[in-house]
């Protein structure tokens, strides 16, 4: 990456929010850590390489973040509260990842997890940097081509963001 | 899912946006981002505001001054310097935003001239509009205007009139942000601040994936 951008270091490569470099919980890390220092909440991604349709990778970690965008619960929500009243349904699957804020204990978490897993999600990996947990899950059941977006919630009760991670279109690279 | 808005042997910048959104249910759909220099901005509102109807209001619209000289040079249109082009692209932004709020314009501004012009009101009450600029003087236009500002952090473009160079010096942001907090005020809570990631790789040695 840097062998190709005249005067960026390696540690701006990695800091830098215009790039996302690393393992899953790396990157997760990564994008957490431009929320915090600088407001960024909604990543646009051109691409993610070898995340393609029938990659075996990408039923696991779809395609391309789209969004992240700022969402507010209302007051005294639950994580829960998120996705409990979203359709998941056909070919208008969206795979809803629930958000737990660091104050949330194991057992929330497991319940989360248990949700996901009655709304068909079997696959369910739990990434924990250091605050707040995120929980993401993925439909195994789902192919990559019935999956819409994956919402992704971070943040404390009150104001959780939410990343929304949308598999590529064929239209190639816009 | 967002669309690009180019002079190229490729999709255009917005039908296919109503493609992706007629066979999803909840993605929101963005062009990002369009080329002011390329749109009239009354013409460009009515297109959208029929979009965001047709698409049960899940637009949002993306919009730049325009970079690419060589689709200038090819198409034959004049490449303004610049502060003509983000001047010109303030203005729109400001037409836009009346426009797609189902207000009545006149307007008389340096390069457009509108005498009590409606076109159709969006679908959605307020239909975000992210501005994709760098620079001082559009970025505080920005910060007093757009709902989602877009950062690149690239510089020059390129001889190919595609490419950029890079200014993503890690601490080069604390600037910027602070720059757009200040310029924004009271409405730095409701500003929303995008960052288009020009390559993701996933690897499990980041540092020699960064070399």
């Amino acid at each position: 990456v840097v062998s190709r951008i005249p005067g960026l270091s390696v540690h701006d490569a990695l800091n830098t929010p215009f790039l996302a470099i690393g393992t899953h919980d790396e990157i997760a890390d990564h994008l957490l850590a431009c929320r915090n220092r600088w407001g960024i909440s909604y990543f646009s991604v051109r691409d993610i390489d070898g995340f393609r349709p029938g990659d075996p990778a990408a039923s696991r970690y779809v395609g391309r973040v789209s969004m992240v965008r700022r969402a507010v619960l209302p007051a005294g929500a639950r994580g829960n509260t998120l996705w409990k009243d979203k359709p998941v349904q056909g070919r208008q699957t969206v795979s809803i990842v629930a958000g737990f804020s660091k104050d949330y204990s194991d057992a929330d978490m497991e319940f989360g997890r248990s949700v996901l897993q009655d709304l068909g999600f079997h696959e369910t990996f739990v990434l924990t940097s250091q605050s707040p947990k995120l929980v993401v899950a993925l439909g195994a059941d789902a192919t990559p081509e019935q999956i819409d977006e994956v919402v992704v919630s971070l943040g404390s009760v009150e104001h959780v963001d939410t990343v929304r991670i949308a598999y590529p279109s064929s239209q190639g690279d816009p | 899912m967002h669309s690009w808005d180019h002079v190229v042997d490729g999709w255009s910048p917005l039908t296919p946006l109503m493609a992706i959104a007629d066979c999803t249910t909840t993605l929101r759909v963005c062009p990002l981002v369009l080329n002011n220099d390329f749109h009239h901005p009354v013409h460009l509102a009515q297109e959208l505001a029929s979009l965001d109807h047709l698409n049960g209001g899940r637009l949002e619209v993306g919009i730049g001054a325009g970079h690419s000289f060589t689709e200038y040079e090819a198409i034959g249109q004049h490449f303004d310097p610049p502060s003509v082009r983000k001047a010109r692209l303030a203005e729109s932004i400001e037409i836009l935003r009346r426009l797609l709020d189902g207000k009545s314009v006149t307007y008389d501004g340096e390069h457009y001239n509108l005498d009590d012009v409606r076109t159709l009101r969006s679908c959605q009450d307020h239909v975000p509009l992210l501005v994709g600029v760098n620079g001082k003087r559009a970025l505080a236009h920005a910060a007093r205007h757009a709902d989602i500002i877009g950062l690149t952090m690239l510089g020059r473009t390129l001889e190919d009139g595609q490419r950029h160079e890079a200014r993503w010096q890690q601490e080069r942001p604390d600037a910027t942000v602070r720059y757009i907090s200040e310029q924004a005020g009271q409405r730095w809570k409701q500003v929303e601040l995008n960052v288009l990631v020009q390559a993701v790789v996933v690897t499990d040695d980041k540092k020699e994936a960064a070399q």
